[in-house]
């Protein structure tokens, strides 16, 4: 079999679409077996445009002339397949006359492929999205219990190590009369006024550096001071505690119920933890807590009660009163002090 | 946790194999294929793609809502439904998916036949 022979079987027989194009008139001079495979019975002498109803022979002409080459796709069903074969014209010559050598890829798998990374990477990113919902619920809710330095702590390394905070000012609020305005009221509408008056009071607090650690029931515990150190944590705690009362001393005024807190403050050492293995919690214990719930029972309806630890560290302009002594811990006795808040006299409530 | 089949055979890029084999093979079938003659290659592959993925634990999940309404129109008949079960199957085990993974996805499409067939 001569080389020629050789050439011509092997053109026949690859599974690329090859045909040979007279470009005076279009018209098909040649095809091989792939190329009838893919394009159905055609004859010699057929013109181009019955093959590819869809290919504009403009554009087709102009690139052979500019360029010698010219590339476009074709889509078309073979039974119910749809096959996408990519066309490749070259300009050449069939001795003096000038022919276009156009070549057939079967590019459907790769447009299959591509579809189905399209259908893929849809779902994943709809997955994606979910899962960047969720984690914001779970930051959401674990931000509600913890400072965020806490947080990203136990994110970063899995554990919070417990910490001696020292000095910071522990605010301590409690609710007079909460047991019975729970029974005189509808359940739902106590758990809603808690609810507008501690987010109140975290908006409050978050403009004085202080930090909300527990609002269980009718108790509010913040502090000032930590998890960054604060040299005005005493300040901080007071200015807060202020705002408190004047917030709800408005509020009281238009609204039916009428809510009446106490509040202590002290200064002191605290340990911020979460504990807890399965159902943890971020605590804050030690003397400034226990000492500011201490100091609360001493306060009157809608007042300030703080120590002198607090005392000292206040700069000019608050206001306070001596109210007694006080036993702290440990038998210790100190003096205490109601702080002034500047309102109106507190009206008839509870 | 515990790994979905879609993680235990690789993940995507031995899925797409598997969903691109189970493509041509429906194609190629004169008893389900029918049912592809007018649908657009990106949909089937599309459909393909999320049924296997779902059927494995992938990041695909229909409701049963959705797959009683997307073959609402089409006359699909048990015959049809054993077909596709017998193909689904060859085409996993012809991939290499052990034998006690095969039943888990045939259960998991089996129990969708009453959404399905008419």
């Amino acid at each position: 079999m001569s080389i020629e022979a050789i050439n011509e079987q092997l053109l026949r027989a690859i599974g690329v679409g090859v045909a040979l194009l007279d470009l005076e008139t279009f018209r098909i001079k040649f095809h091989n077996d792939t190329f009838r495979e893919w394009f159905g019975d055609i004859e010699i002498g057929q013109h181009l445009s019955e093959l590819f109803a869809s290919l504009d022979p403009e554009p087709l002409k102009a690139a052979l002339n500019e360029d010698g080459r010219y590339a476009t796709e074709t889509t078309f069903r073979v039974r119910r397949r749809t096959m996408t074969v990519a066309l490749a014209f070259n300009k050449a010559l069939d001795g003096e006359d000038p022919i276009a050598v156009l070549v057939c890829q079967n590019i459907s798998r790769i447009k299959e492929l591509e579809s189905m990374i399209d259908s893929y990477s849809m779902m994943v990113e709809r997955n994606t999205r979910e899962i960047k919902r969720e984690k914001e619920q779970v930051e959401k809710l674990l931000l509600n219990m913890m400072p965020r330095s806490v947080y990203e702590e136990y994110t970063t390394f899995g554990v919070v190590t417990p910490r001696l905070y020292d000095p910071v000012s522990a605010i301590y609020l409690d609710f007079v009369g909460f047991s019975d305005m729970v029974i005189e009221h509808d359940p739902g509408v106590i758990v809603s006024e808690l609810n507008d008056i501690y987010t109140a009071f975290d908006r409050i607090g978050e403009q004085f550096g202080c930090v909300r650690i527990r609002a269980v029931g009718d108790f509010y515990i913040a502090m000032a001071g930590m998890p960054d150190p604060a040299e005005d944590h005493g300040a901080a705690a007071a200015n807060a505690s202020v705002r408190f009362l004047r917030y709800l001393n408005q509020r009281n005024e238009t609204h039916p119920i009428k809510w009446t807190c106490r509040v202590g403050i002290s200064s002191g050492p605290v340990v911020g933890s979460v504990v807890g293995v399965q159902k943890y919690i971020y605590d804050v214990f030690g003397p400034a807590v226990t000492h500011a719930s201490t100091l609360r029972h001493w306060a009157r309806p809608m007042r300030i009660v703080i120590d002198s630890r607090t005392a000292n560290t206040l700069p000019e302009g608050f206001r306070l009163e001596p109210v007694g002594e006080v036993e702290m811990s440990g038998n210790a006795v100190e003096e205490v002090y109601a702080l002034e808040a500047d309102m109106p006299a507190p009206q008839e409530v509870r | 946790m515990e790994k979905t089949l879609f993680e235990k055979y690789g993940g995507f890029s031995v899925v797409s194999k598997i969903v691109l084999d189970l493509y041509d093979r429906l194609l190629d079938d004169d008893d389900v294929g029918p049912f592809f003659d007018d649908v657009e290659m990106s949909r089937i592959v599309d459909h393909q793609t999320k049924f296997v993925s779902s059927l494995m634990g992938g990041p695909a999940s229909y409701t049963d809502d959705q797959i009683e309404k997307m073959h609402a129109r089409l006359p699909i008949g048990d015959a049809h439904f054993d077909k596709l079960e017998q193909i689904l199957r060859q085409t996993l085990s012809d991939h290499g998916v052990a034998e006690d993974d095969i039943q888990t996805i045939v259960g998991a499409f089996e129990s969708r036949r009453g959404l399905v067939v008419d």
